[in-house]
């Protein structure tokens, strides 16, 4: 078992920094686009070998140190009475949005093995295959939330800002329900195989250090706390997350995922106290690899052989990428770290 | 202290009777009188109409009160005059035919500011004179990698990546494209203040998509001559979402540096050090929310100047557009209030 992801997690001396891909699993991949043109986004994850070869795909084809499991941060939501359409282009659609206590008092508690059974058998057969650790992942309460109460994907979650601002009970609500709805969903990852586990928060960058230390902070913070005693390794990811490092940091995760609006040294000096993940543009993978690959030297001269570095793009693989250039680029940080 | 002399003072870090206040987006929005002009003149029509364009620009100055009075504008104006095919609309500018090539490039015309944008130059002197010193005037332009941005993307877009790619792939047609805007920028910065304006003010919204070696390489050259041009005046440098890349965009310039919602002012203004004045950075959704909401956000942007001269009251980004306009006056008074009792 190649183990220097797990390592660099706990920030042990690895033999070169592991690298893997936020989205790795994806449209960039010929033979993810072949199975999609069979079997929609929610159809793969409710196969557990369809899920599986999915998350194994890129493994096998860009030589990552580390699979994340396949899923859609909206996919346990439906476990709780959320109806979610992913929408090619769009992303997570919720036709009707939740706008008030009432809304919310409908949800019932997740179950995990009645909600999202395939992906958890997922999780067992990827776990007998894989030369790799697997991550599993969910998405953050506050980003959840925003899907939930925008209906849909927004640049600056206005709507669920107001409902914060203006009525606190009903997001302190809301947010506590999606606590509780992810603490079992990433126990349940965990107890079937995973070995880490990756918050998403996808939206967080939208709000105030001031608003986020107020009224979200709190909600995640228990969130790490309903994971404590598993020993698996937790990521904390946010974008648009620069301003708010600290807060994040704070509220938990023994890995802090950096976007790429930031230099790596910069944002490690926020968290000394943490591995970090990170931080290519994506974007520097659609132009010539060169430039990529100035950066990404660029990003390990930042890490300078610091213990607790895990190479990453500072978001999801674009859908343009050339797996190609992933799997050179994977060479690259293993070639350009190695420690003699 | 009158307006004009409070803002432009606080630009400089002088001392200040109160806090200066304005608005970003703050002609517009949702004041009666304006809903009233939209019924019969398009956005563009208001913009390219000296008369409608100065009554628009003025109407927050006697609405709320507000120390400075931007501009009705959009970036995009100087585009357009360059021979750019563009449409606003509520979402932004759309560009028929983007920018994919270097002949692309080649085909955007020199900007001459008095023939093609005289309008607005029109329109500023027209509210230089009726402000007459209750507000300072601000003019506005957009960075260059900002409005290179729209060019390319043809759209608003979130990453920006087909512009970044276009960067990555083409690098002397971006520098060709950066030049043209950046010549044009220049010319149209000085125009305005040729024309009356007091300040100059450089949105430089998706330089935050940037990280800071791309920033430095690819816009900060660029937004660097801009802000020159406008240094007989003070200029405020804003970009969103620049947490962290402020070094990098305080180094290209700007006496006074515009902070968004999304970091803490006072770590941003020890970063960008004590020579700059600071603007922002109240979250503009908590006007949503109601005065309670507004009132608590407010006092903790406060609360981080701690009185220091240089500040510059503002929203971390554009009001939205359905704020109440009773809220923007009350928050105008508040801050006044509050700050002329620290000062006294």
């Amino acid at each position: 078992m190649n183990d220097r992801f797990l390592r660099a997690c706990r920030r042990e001396p690895v033999d070169a920094t592991p690298v893997w891909f936020m989205r790795q699993a994806g449209r960039s991949l010929a033979q993810y686009r072949a199975i999609r043109a069979r079997a929609t986004l929610v159809e793969i994850t409710r196969d557990a070998a369809l899920c599986a070869e999915v998350t194994l795909q890129p493994v096998r084809r860009l030589g990552v140190d580390a699979a994340i499991l396949f899923a859609d941060i909206t996919t346990p939501l439906a476990g709780i009475g959320v109806e979610v359409e992913i929408v090619d282009g769009v992303g997570p659609v919720i036709d009707r949005p939740i706008r008030s206590m009432v809304d919310i008092d409908v949800l019932h508690p997740f179950e995990p093995e009645a909600a999202v059974g395939p992906l958890l058998e997922a999780i067992r057969l990827v776990r007998r295959e894989s030369t790799v650790p697997l991550i599993g992942f969910a998405g953050a309460p506050f980003t959840l939330a925003s899907y939930l109460v925008e209906g849909r994907s927004s640049r600056d979650a206005i709507r669920l800002k107001s409902l914060m601002h203006a009525e606190p009970a009903t997001f302190d609500r809301l947010l506590a329900v999606l606590v509780d709805m992810t603490i079992g969903y990433l126990r349940a990852q965990v107890a079937a195989g995973a070995q880490a586990v990756q918050l998403f928060d996808s939206w967080v960058g939208t709000l105030s250090p001031f608003d986020y230390e107020r009224s979200v902070a709190p909600h995640v913070r228990r969130l790490f706390a309903g994971l404590d005693g598993l020993g698996v390794p937790t990521i904390h990811f946010g974008t648009d997350s620069a301003g708010l490092l600290r807060a994040m940091a704070d509220a938990g995760g023994d890995v802090i995922g950096l976007d790429w609006r930031i230099g790596l040294a910069d944002g490690w000096a926020f968290v000394p106290d943490r591995a970090v993940q990170g931080n290519l543009d994506p974007a520097l993978l659609l132009g010539p690899f060169d430039a990529a690959a100035d950066q990404a030297r660029w990003i390990l001269d930042q890490a300078a052989g610091r213990s607790g570095h895990i190479f990453n793009l500072g978001h999801g693989v674009l859908p343009a990428t050339d797996p190609d250039d992933l799997r050179r680029l994977v060479d690259l940080v293993h070639e350009t770290s190695a420690r003699r | 202290m009158i307006g004009q002399d409070r803002l432009l003072a606080a630009a400089r870090r002088q001392a200040v009777d109160a806090t200066p206040i304005w608005f970003m987006r703050q002609a517009g929005g949702s004041l009666p009188r304006y809903l009233t002009l939209r019924e019969r003149y398009s956005v563009e029509e208001i913009a390219r109409t000296p008369e409608l364009c100065a009554e628009v620009s003025l109407m927050p100055v006697e609405a709320y009160g507000v120390d400075g009075a931007v501009m009705f504008a959009d970036i995009m104006l100087p585009v357009a005059a360059m021979g750019v095919d563009l449409e606003l609309t509520s979402t932004g500018p759309v560009i028929a035919s983007p920018v994919r090539s270097a002949a692309d490039v080649e085909r955007l015309r020199p900007l001459d500011p008095e023939a093609d944008l005289g309008f607005m130059l029109e329109a500023i002197g027209t509210v230089r004179r009726a402000l007459a010193g209750r507000a300072a005037l601000i003019g506005i332009a957009g960075g260059p990698f900002t409005l290179a941005c729209y060019l390319i993307e043809g759209g608003p877009s979130r990453d920006q990546a087909r512009a970044k790619a276009f960067m990555y792939r083409e690098p002397a047609a971006w520098t060709a494209l950066m030049d043209r805007l950046t010549d044009a920028l220049c010319l149209y910065v000085a125009a305005q203040i040729r024309a009356g304006a007091q300040l100059i003010q450089v949105f430089d919204s998706w330089a935050g998509t940037l990280g800071p070696a791309d920033y430095v390489r690819f816009a900060q050259p660029y937004a660097a001559r801009v802000l020159a041009a406008g240094r007989e005046v003070p200029t405020i440098h804003f970009g969103v979402g620049t947490a962290g890349i402020l070094d990098q965009l305080a180094a290209a310039g700007g006496d006074v540096i515009g902070i968004d919602a999304r970091q803490s002012l006072g770590e941003a203004w020890a970063r960008v050090g004590p020579d700059r004045a600071i603007q922002g950075n109240l979250e503009p959704a908590r006007l949503l929310a109601g005065w309670t909401a507004v009132e608590e956000g407010t006092r903790a942007v406060l609360a981080e100047v701690a009185g220091r001269p240089g500040h510059i009251f503002n929203l971390g980004h554009a009001a939205p557009r359905e704020t109440d306009p009773g809220l923007l006056r009350e928050l105008v008074a508040f801050v006044h209030e509050i700050t002329s009792r620290e000062a006294s």
